[in-house]
């Protein structure tokens, strides 16, 4: 459990302290995890921003049943979801909510960061919203599959299949579209049988 | 590719994902919530001097109120949420509220209930997602869900009585088209009995020749990999009761066929983003009724009816 300054002084300063300690701590964390759904750095930054006024207003209420971080995980996927079901969003997004297979389709329409740094992260970014999410919780977080079913209030299984399903699209898209790292492989099964 | 190099790859993945982020500043992000909290606190404090006013207005309102209802004119309650239920339409998304508020009549008689369904706003504010009006109704029923297996989906069963004409009004509320939409809207179901029996929306209604009239309603969907999911997979009838297939196919189309050994199909319509089919259980015995999805022939699935004549 993470031991949040401020808890133990007056009341009128505390929320303020707890607040900057838990933005220094997770700041970069809710922000990151907003872009992983959203894909746009603006909007990624109102979302963390609607995320920690969200954490000032119910501080108090916190009943630390849940980690502070999977507590404003939680919170962070909730408003995300709110965000992407929002007309607004929908509006900006002409064929609708990117969790769909759509987005593999139509991945050169984007309209996301122009450079989403490397080849393989991008591949990630491209899968379908619902493995995207728990795959980057997985293995760019490194939650554990019984933190990643508290966040996202789905069941561990459930959460162990997306991974399977997530896994097995993302290698789809890497033979599919980025050769290279097939190239390599084939290459050293190729190596291996001339041996 | 073998699971030890998408491994691998992922890890570059992660070396790449922490390289694009690098950059980011997070004290702008610091800087903006501070502001917006402070800006929120201050505009807390003035609804809080804003709150004592109104409040002071509203004891006088109340004041108003009590007298005309103290000499019978006018329902207390008009206006106030009866009940408030908290549902779950979906496992991946946040829950609902549905709250019932009666609305008098001008005439002050008799009064209509309006049912709203509230979800939280990005803002955190309650909007309206979904609200229908249930003219003539003295009487509201817990919400109730039906679930489509293995998709954590579900649909709300929403229903009033106007107990004093003995009338049923109801309606089925699930995502469409990723709005809340309703697919079924009955009204002025004459001696109404509603139930939700492992899966099955039972509608019983008073045929004014027939004696009561048995509808089993099944809903189905069509999930985002293109399964068809039933909310029942079997069903016992009796012969003169009637099937329902409602589905939330979004017009991507589902073929029916059964064998005709005891069941008939009467009609189909195809309302927007639902189809609905309506079937007959004419003889007692079993049959097999096959849904076939447009977008791939494969994933038909089966509902296992039996039909007996307990007439």
């Amino acid at each position: 459990m993470v031991e949040v300054p401020g808890k133990n002084t007056d009341r009128g300063d505390r929320r303020s302290e707890q607040l900057e300690y838990l933005m220094r701590r997770f700041g970069g964390k809710v922000l990151k995890l907003a872009y992983y759904h959203i894909r746009d750095r603006h909007q990624a930054e109102d979302i963390a921003q609607e995320v920690f006024c969200r954490v000032f207003k119910n501080l108090d209420g916190f009943r630390e049943e849940s980690s502070y971080y999977t507590w404003i995980y939680r919170i962070t996927v909730n408003v995300c979801r709110d965000y992407i079901r929002s007309a607004y969003f929908r509006r900006i997004l002409p064929w609708g909510d990117p969790g769909y297979t759509d987005i593999l389709k139509k991945s050169e329409e984007r309209m996301f960061e122009a450079a989403e740094g490397g080849e393989v992260f991008q591949k990630v970014m491209d899968l379908p919203l619902k493995y995207r999410i728990v795959i980057v919780l997985y293995y760019f977080e490194e939650l554990t599959t019984n933190e990643i079913s508290e966040v996202l209030k789905i069941g561990e299984n459930a959460v162990r299949t997306r991974l399977c399903r997530g896994r097995k699209i993302l290698k789809e898209l890497l033979v599919r579209e980025g050769g290279s790292h097939e190239r390599q492989e084939t290459g050293r099964i190729v190596e291996k049988s001339k041996g | 590719m073998s699971d030890r190099k998408l491994e691998e790859l992922l890890k570059k993945a992660k070396v790449e994902s922490e390289q694009f982020f690098s950059d980011w500043n997070y004290e702008s992000l610091k800087e903006k919530v501070i502001s917006e909290t402070e800006s929120r606190r201050s505009h807390r404090a003035e609804l809080f001097g804003t709150a004592r006013k109104l409040g002071i207005a509203l004891a006088c309102i109340l004041v108003a109120v009590w007298i005309p209802y103290r000499f019978g004119a006018l329902p207390l309650k008009t206006g106030t949420s009866v009940t408030q239920q908290a549902i779950n339409l979906d496992d991946s998304k946040p829950s609902y509220l549905v709250d019932f508020i009666p609305i008098g009549k001008p005439d002050h008689r008799g009064q209509s209930i309006m049912a709203v369904l509230w979800g939280e706003s990005p803002g955190g504010e309650y909007k309206v997602f979904y609200s229908s009006l249930f003219e003539d109704s003295d009487r509201t029923y817990p919400v109730s869900t039906i679930e489509f297996p293995g998709t954590g989906s579900r649909l709300a069963l929403i229903y009033s009585e106007d107990s004093r004409q003995n009338y049923l009004h109801y309606r089925l509320i699930g995502y469409i088209n990723e709005g809340i939409k309703a697919l079924i809207e009955e009204n002025l179901v004459q001696g109404g009995k509603l139930s939700i029996r492992d899966g099955v929306l039972v509608e019983q209604r008073a045929e004014s020749n027939l004696g009561d009239m048995v509808t089993y309603i099944i809903p189905y969907l069509i999930d985002g990999k293109g399964e068809l999911v039933l909310s029942a997979d079997r069903l016992q009838l009796n012969v003169g009761e009637q099937l329902m297939l409602i589905g939330i196919d979004e017009n991507k189309g589902v073929q029916f066929f059964s064998e005709e050994n005891s069941v008939r199909k009467i009609n189909e319509k195809n309302p927007e983003d639902i189809s609905i089919v309506r079937y007959n259980a004419f003889s007692a015995g079993e049959d097999y009724l096959l849904l076939t999805p447009d977008s791939d022939k494969a994933k038909v699935k089966n509902l296992h009816i039996r039909v007996i004549d307990n007439r």
